[in-house]
């Protein structure tokens, strides 16, 4: 088989493949990102590169997605295009998967620091002829007579040396115990340390999201956050939402591993990271505890997701997990445990729990909601220690994915408009406009709504069809038919920048994934005989409910119309979620309390969901 | 007929109350309920079909004017009505996604078809049973989740196995689903969206 050289621009690397291989996979090789939401399955359009060289012919597939002049001028769909020949490859930035805003700050709430994790200093009697007790022995003794011995070889086989060396001043580190001398029931000892380290002793929280993995590494003892680090989950090369990467982990080659090894590669590089800014070694680590959805939760320990990807969408696991790090491969010290929230039910999983358990809404009294407005639309109910949660699976449109310029918060993302006598845009990082995230979509068809460009059942007018428009936003509105857009942000000739326009279609999408949020929450609500003006509070959780602006939700529907004042912005409440559980036995024992109390609802069995979601897609405000 | 073309009006804009009076007040005056469903119901839907198409109308107002069809057809249950054919309709097993399914459904029965929904996680031996219970013409199924369209497959293989393949067409649909797919699996038809699906049902018709 000919080997051929793939040279791209204009980063200028090249790499030398065996023919027929993808330009998808050349690219990786060259250590390029493309964006390839739809898993690289040439649905999405969004892997596009200009090619010069030999390549085999354009697929079906391409020919779907790619016009014939596109297909003439020499752009091709990386992903299905393959290698023939020598090969020069443009790859425009929209192509690209950039750089990432994420939220990582959370809601904060103050606990009783009690860490599974402890670290106690022991000066021990040295051995003698009146006392010869074993070296393990001497260590438990000093414990507690409940604390369970070391069951792994590896630590004993280095426990004599240590001992002698350190004469006798070691620390012993425990799972399972209250911060005190002796350990309760149910302790376990980890490992043993020369001298006194019972400072050093950290944990890491890990919410693996769907789209984003947050890693919060705190300082055990006091239970302080020291620093945070966060990273895509490139799991998403695979598909960005959970049915894709469920079809992919069932795959012939090998998807689960591949899947698996990718969000543990994520984790490990955010450790390292972490480590590294804190002046930590990666060692001190001890424990992690880990929240994600149910299928996150599945891949993250290599577990077959298969069940998930059909009625009657079963789980291999709820319950708590706790698995030893070094058995996936996690760059912590040896012994180090991972603790997995529990899931509650079908998709709605740990993260969920964390969100309730950071909320609080287990413990409240007045009639509360939840809601992650991503890619799984998660919801929450809560009244007087009544819960109930959905996934409304609403779809990456809110996360970029199905919009015809869309994209994730990241640099060149539009996240703002306001329309006067003319549009503003506000842009993430100042820089050239080049697509739409979630926050800037919402705020765009809210402004459209509102000055009838679009209509509330969601229909884009064509220019001739709206009047009293500013001549500068008239000029704005192109197209007829199908083909309508509005221009958010020209095309600029000296930068070369292609602009940003809404479409039509892109306001479908969007109604399409509120409706899903807004029609689940209604049915969900009904569990307690309760509509959306009876909400006390709105928790808006996720890195997108912290920027999206609430009146343009509200506008749209994509919320209920409540006060401002009944609205609240909790961050990232799933990863909060995750760091109580590591400071907190108390908490731990909390969040598994409140995954067996929370009754899940499968929102397609109840009959009235489709009028719910009929009545919800109109864009204006609801109830 | 005045009482028919304000029927057609009400069901397009999704008039639930005025298409159940105006239906009523057709039937009061004499007229025959297959000339109700040609004129008023089919005729509504075929230009709530070509809006569609026009990207003038999308899923909210194909669901108003269905829940307005209901509501006229509620009333005429057990008049004898000249059918174009039968479909018989469902989500495949493993599947519950059924909003589009629905509105495939309602789309064929505005056209003038009989139309057998058997739900959601429908099983190709279920399809079969019920084609060959209803003597369908077509067999029309739907599926969202990328994890379950394997099913398609099986329910066509099971088709030719029992021999049924000359009697009954195999029509898909659904998010994932593509023309090429349907062609992989030897289905008779695909159609991306509801409008569609009814010209591709009439054109799967014995000639």
């Amino acid at each position: 088989m000919a080997n051929f050289t793939v040279i791209f621009r204009p980063s200028n690397t090249s790499v030398t493949v065996p023919e027929q291989v993808t330009l998808l996979a050349a690219a990786t090789a060259a250590g390029i990102s493309l964006q390839t939401p739809c898993g690289g399955q040439g649905r999405c359009g969004k892997c596009l590169v200009e090619v010069a060289g030999a390549l085999d012919e354009p697929t079906a597939v391409e020919r779907r997605v790619l016009t014939e002049d596109q297909l003439a001028e020499g752009w091709r769909l990386a992903c299905q295009a393959r290698i023939a020949g020598n090969a020069e490859v443009t790859v425009p930035e929209s192509s690209l998967l950039a750089e990432h805003r994420i939220m990582v700050e959370g809601a904060e709430r103050e606990i009783e620091v009690r860490p599974n994790i402890t670290k106690i200093a022991l000066q021990l009697p040295q051995p003698s002829a009146e006392d010869p007790r074993a070296d393990l022995d001497r260590v438990l003794d000093a414990l507690s007579s409940k604390v369970r011995p070391l069951d792994r070889v590896a630590p004993l086989q280095s426990l004599p040396a240590m001992l002698r060396d350190s004469r006798f001043h070691v620390t012993a580190v425990a799972a399972g115990g209250p911060a005190r001398r002796s350990l309760s029931e149910g302790g376990e000892l980890l490992a043993v340390e020369p001298g006194d380290t019972s400072g050093n002793c950290y944990g890491l929280a890990v919410d693996i999201g769907t789209t984003t993995v947050v890693a919060y590494l705190c300082h055990l003892p006091s239970g302080k956050c020291v620093t945070i680090a966060s990273d895509l989950n490139s799991q998403a090369q695979y598909g960005d939402d959970v049915i894709s990467r469920i079809q992919f982990a069932s795959s012939p080659d090998d998807g689960l591993a591949v899947l698996c090894r990718a969000v543990v590669a994520v984790i490990n590089g955010l450790i390292e990271r972490a480590c590294r800014e804190a002046g930590v070694s990666q060692d001190a680590i001890y424990e992690l505890t880990v929240v994600g959805n149910t299928c996150m939760g599945h891949l993250f320990l290599g577990v077959p997701p298969a069940g998930l990807g059909s009625l009657p969408f079963v789980q291999v696991f709820r319950s708590a997990r706790v698995v030893r790090a070094a058995d996936l491969g996690i760059g912590v010290h040896p012994e180090a445990l991972v603790y997995l929230v529990p899931n509650i039910g079908g998709f709605v999983g740990a993260d969920t729990v964390g969100v309730i358990l950071a909320g609080e809404l287990d413990r409240s009294d007045c009639l509360r909601v939840a809601v992650d407005i991503g890619t799984n639309g998660e919801i929450v109910v809560a009244r007087d220690g009544e819960l109930y949660a959905a996934s409304t699976a609403a779809g990456p449109a809110f996360e970029g994915a199905r919009i015809s310029q869309g994209m994730r918060a990241a640099l060149g993302a539009i996240d703002r408009v306001q329309i006067g006598d003319d549009v503003t845009c506000h842009v993430i990082g100042q820089a050239e406009p080049r697509g739409l995230c979630g926050s800037g979509l919402v705020d765009a068809v809210a402004e459209l709504v509102r000055l009838g460009i679009v209509t509330e059942s969601g229909r884009m007018l064509p220019r001739q069809e709206v009047s009293g428009l500013p001549e500068k936003v008239a000029q704005r509105l192109a197209g007829n038919g199908a083909e309508v857009r509005f221009v958010l942000a020209w095309p600029d000739e000296e930068s070369g920048g292609e602009g940003v326009a809404l479409t039509g279609r892109d306001v479908r999408e969007t109604q399409l994934a509120k409706a899903a949020l807004y029609g689940g929450m209604e049915l969900l609500l009904e569990e307690l005989d309760a509509r959306p003006d009876d909400i006390e509070e709105l928790l808006l959780a996720g890195a997108f409910g912290n920027y999206i602006r609430r009146e343009s939700a509200a506008g749209i529907g994509l919320i209920p119309a409540l006060p401002a004042h009944r609205i609240r912005s909790i961050g990232n409440a799933a990863g909060v979620g995750a760091r109580l559980v590591l400071c907190s036995t108390e908490e731990r024992r909390r969040a598994e309390e409140i995954a067996r109390r929370v009754q899940h609802v499968d929102l397609s069995e109840r009959k009235g969901f489709y009028d719910r979601f009929a009545d919800a897609m109109m864009l204006r405000p609801l109830p | 007929m005045a009482v028919l073309d304000e029927l057609k009006d009400a069901i397009i804009s999704g008039n639930r109350d005025k298409a159940k009076a105006l239906t009523s007040r057709a039937l009061s005056e004499g007229l025959e309920a297959k000339k109700i469903v040609v004129d008023g119901i089919a005729a509504a839907m075929e230009v709530v079909g070509e809006k569609f198409r026009a990207n003038e109308f999308y899923v909210p107002e194909l669901l108003i004017a269905q829940r307005a069809m209901k509501e006229s057809l509620s009333l005429m249950s057990g008049a004898s009505v000249d059918y174009i054919g039968t479909v018989v309709v469902g989500t495949v097993k493993g599947d519950l996604h059924d909003i589009g399914k629905n509105l495939v459904a309602a789309m064929l029965e505005g056209a003038g078809f009989k139309v057998v929904d058997l739900g959601v996680d429908v099983s190709p031996e279920n399809f079969i049973k019920a084609a060959t219970d209803n003597s369908a013409n077509v067999i029309a199924m739907s599926a969202l989740l990328t994890t379950t369209m394997g099913s398609m497959r099986d329910t066509v293989k099971a088709l030719d196995s029992a021999g049924l393949r000359g009697k009954t067409r195999v029509l898909i649909g659904g998010a994932p689903v593509t023309q090429s797919y349907a062609d992989e699996i030897k289905a008779d038809g695909y159609a991306p969206d509801a409008a569609s699906a009814v010209d591709k049902a009439k054109g799967l018709l014995p000639a």
